[in-house]
């Protein structure tokens, strides 16, 4: 089974740190409006440029043993848990992705906590049924 | 099930709250800089805390535990009871710490460290002296103890010199020094400085002024740092019971460990450069939640690790090679401590023409970048991983100036790759092995398709 994030979800996401720096930037308006326009437009660009397509490259493969994410173009990360330690899912739905149908899938083994952000809400709530309850939706 | 109340001495950890409190109208009265202000302030500050105090006795009364063969049960709250069970199958790990302050009342600091990373990973119990006996009795029995390790003569010194941390033992210098001026009112650390200064000025006699001083104070931290080790592990003695690993010693704080040995998730030998003068290796053991504590369970002479069997009988070295450092990135290992020392030579070589009398004590930067440089070489040929026969992984990497040879123990760990153009045209990547007790390995330049095909146990 493999499951991947689409653009919108990995869109969203990155409005994330875009809008938190634009937040940040308002005290500096006043003083510096063209430096700190320059600014808010560059990290504008680092979020929907290199941010969104790392997070839509993020595929995740529920293997016979194990689950394995894969996540980055230049930079790849690959992550795999075992599926029997996994102890817990998390789904996170802000307004926009449930306008958009996304979600943040968090999945909880020992040791370590491992992030899906952006991906389907179908998919998350099929993967959490399937980690936590041997596939039986609730 | 019997009911019993935890020792008084768990409203302290309430009491400490209120002091934080009281830091509220002090400010006040500081701003304000009068004296109807501060006798405000420390008006207030007497009604917090004895309203913290009146809150604190409330909780401890209404907290109440209980114990049976294999669980304990702690009771808590006032408003909301909540009432937890805590079995023998679910902790990893206990630890009985009593300080001089707890030894004084009769009290033992008793912590559970459980076996999966849910909350709580691990849980602090404030016990009589007889209760926390019988509260580890009751989750990790021990039935008769013979004893795997305990240090004697050189053993006992080569223990000591492994088992000191300079960093902790400084800052605990520092604390103590500091409460010594409040509690006794004096100039207690304007001595020791003059003390030490008048030292370094003796030393200026044979050797040049700045590297006396900084040769007095590592000869001071040296020594401060082995006096504290000295008096932590007196009578420090390890046993194995009936599938417990207990470890004992402490001379003003008893310290009390006992590991359920199933849940060891990873032993790990740590090379650090006091060890590999002594010839002798520490070994730390991780077991669910629990990291490994601050005094190795083990110290065992090169090239005998039986030793570390009697303890542990899972524990395997690695089968094969480890790595095949032909396939490596030299670069990767070297660019950090050659930068460093490219960068102190040339502060000396700066130096010799502008301050010579300076070099002295910038020749102690190149020495330890030099050490780095070689620790990173021996990475570049040691650092890898292999998976042994007996279902075990061993893992090698470097750290700071220590290599860490690892036996990991437990299937529940989870992997992460990390690769960049490079090395993915070198069909290598940088693995890291993640614990459940929250410690990570990271091992570098190993071979991608190796890494790839690490089986998990079904």
């Amino acid at each position: 089974m493999e499951y991947t994030v689409p653009r919108r979800g990995a869109a969203v996401v990155s409005a994330w740190p875009a809008g938190l720096g634009a937040v940040l930037s308002l005290p500096f308006w006043k003083n510096n409006a063209a430096f700190t326009l320059s600014a808010l437009l560059l990290w504008a660009a680092v979020c929907f440029g290199i941010l969104a397509p790392r997070l839509s490259s993020c595929v995740l493969r529920v293997g016979g043993h194990h689950l394995t994410l894969r996540r980055g173009l230049l930079f790849p990360v690959t992550r795999r848990i075992p599926l029997r330690f996994v102890t817990g899912c998390h789904i996170l739905q802000s307004p926009l992705q449930r306008m958009t149908g996304t979600c943040v899938l968090a999945l909880y083994s020992s040791g370590v906590t491992t992030v899906a952000p952006g991906l389907r809400r179908a998919d998350a709530e099929a993967l959490a049924a399937l980690l936590t309850q041997g596939g039986r939706m609730l | 099930m019997k009911g019993r109340r935890f020792h008084i001495i768990f409203t302290l950890r309430y009491l400490r709250y209120g002091l934080l409190l009281c830091l509220v109208p002090m400010l006040r009265a500081l701003v304000e800089f009068d004296l109807d202000s501060l006798w405000l302030a420390l008006t207030q500050d007497a009604a917090i805390l004895l309203a913290s105090a009146a809150a604190a006795l409330v909780l401890w009364h209404a907290t109440s535990f209980a114990w049976q063969e294999g669980a304990v049960q702690v009771s808590q709250g006032v408003v909301l009871r909540q009432s937890q069970t805590f079995s023998r199958q679910s902790i990893a790990a206990l630890e009985i710490v009593r300080p001089l302050s707890c030894r004084l009342l009769g009290a033992s600091r008793v912590t559970l460290y459980f076996r999966a990373n849910a909350a709580p990973r691990r849980y602090t119990l404030y016990l009589k002296k007889r209760d926390a006996a019988a509260v580890a009795e009751a989750l990790l029995p021990v039935c008769t103890e013979n004893a795997v390790f305990e240090p004697t003569g050189f053993e006992r010194l080569a223990f000591i010199m492994l088992s000191a941390n300079i960093l902790t033992s400084s800052l605990f210098a520092l604390w103590g020094v500091r409460q010594a001026d409040e509690l006794l009112d004096g100039d207690f650390g304007r001595r020791a400085a003059q003390t030490l200064r008048e030292a370094a000025l003796f030393v200026a006699r044979f050797l040049p002024a700045g590297f006396a001083l900084l040769l007095t104070l590592g000869f001071a931290v040296t020594g401060f740092t082995f006096l504290v080790a000295l008096v932590h592990t007196a009578g420090f003695q390890v046993c194995r019971s009936g599938g417990v690993i207990v470890s004992r010693g402490g001379f003003v704080t008893h310290i009390e460990r006992r590991i359920f040995a199933a849940c060891v998730s990873a032993c790990d030998t740590c090379v650090s450069p006091a060890a590999r003068l002594l010839r002798r290796y520490p070994v730390y053991l991780a077991a669910g939640s629990y990291r490994g504590g601050d005094l190795p369970v083990l110290v065992y002479k090169k090239g005998e690790e039986r030793a570390v069997r009697r303890l542990l009988p899972a524990f395997s070295p690695p089968d094969g090679p480890l790595c095949a450092p032909a396939r490596k990135s030299p670069v990767q290992y070297l660019w950090q401590p050659g930068a460093l020392l490219a960068l102190s030579l040339a502060v000396c070589g700066v130096a010799s023409f502008a301050m010579p009398q300076l070099l002295p004590m910038l020749a102690v930067p190149v020495l330890l970048a030099l050490c780095s440089l070689l620790v990173s070489l021996e990475g570049l040929f040691r650092e890898g991983f292999c998976k042994n026969g007996s279902r075990t992984l061993s893992v090698c990497f470097t750290r700071f100036f220590t290599r860490h040879e690892v036996c990991v123990l437990t299937p529940d760990i989870a992997y992460t790759i990390t690769e960049n153009p490079f090395s993915v045209s070198g069909g290598r990547c940088d693995l890291r092995v993640h614990l459940p007790c929250g410690v990570r390995y990271r091992v570098r330049g190993v071979l991608r398709y190796l890494a790839q095909e690490i089986p998990f146990a079904p």
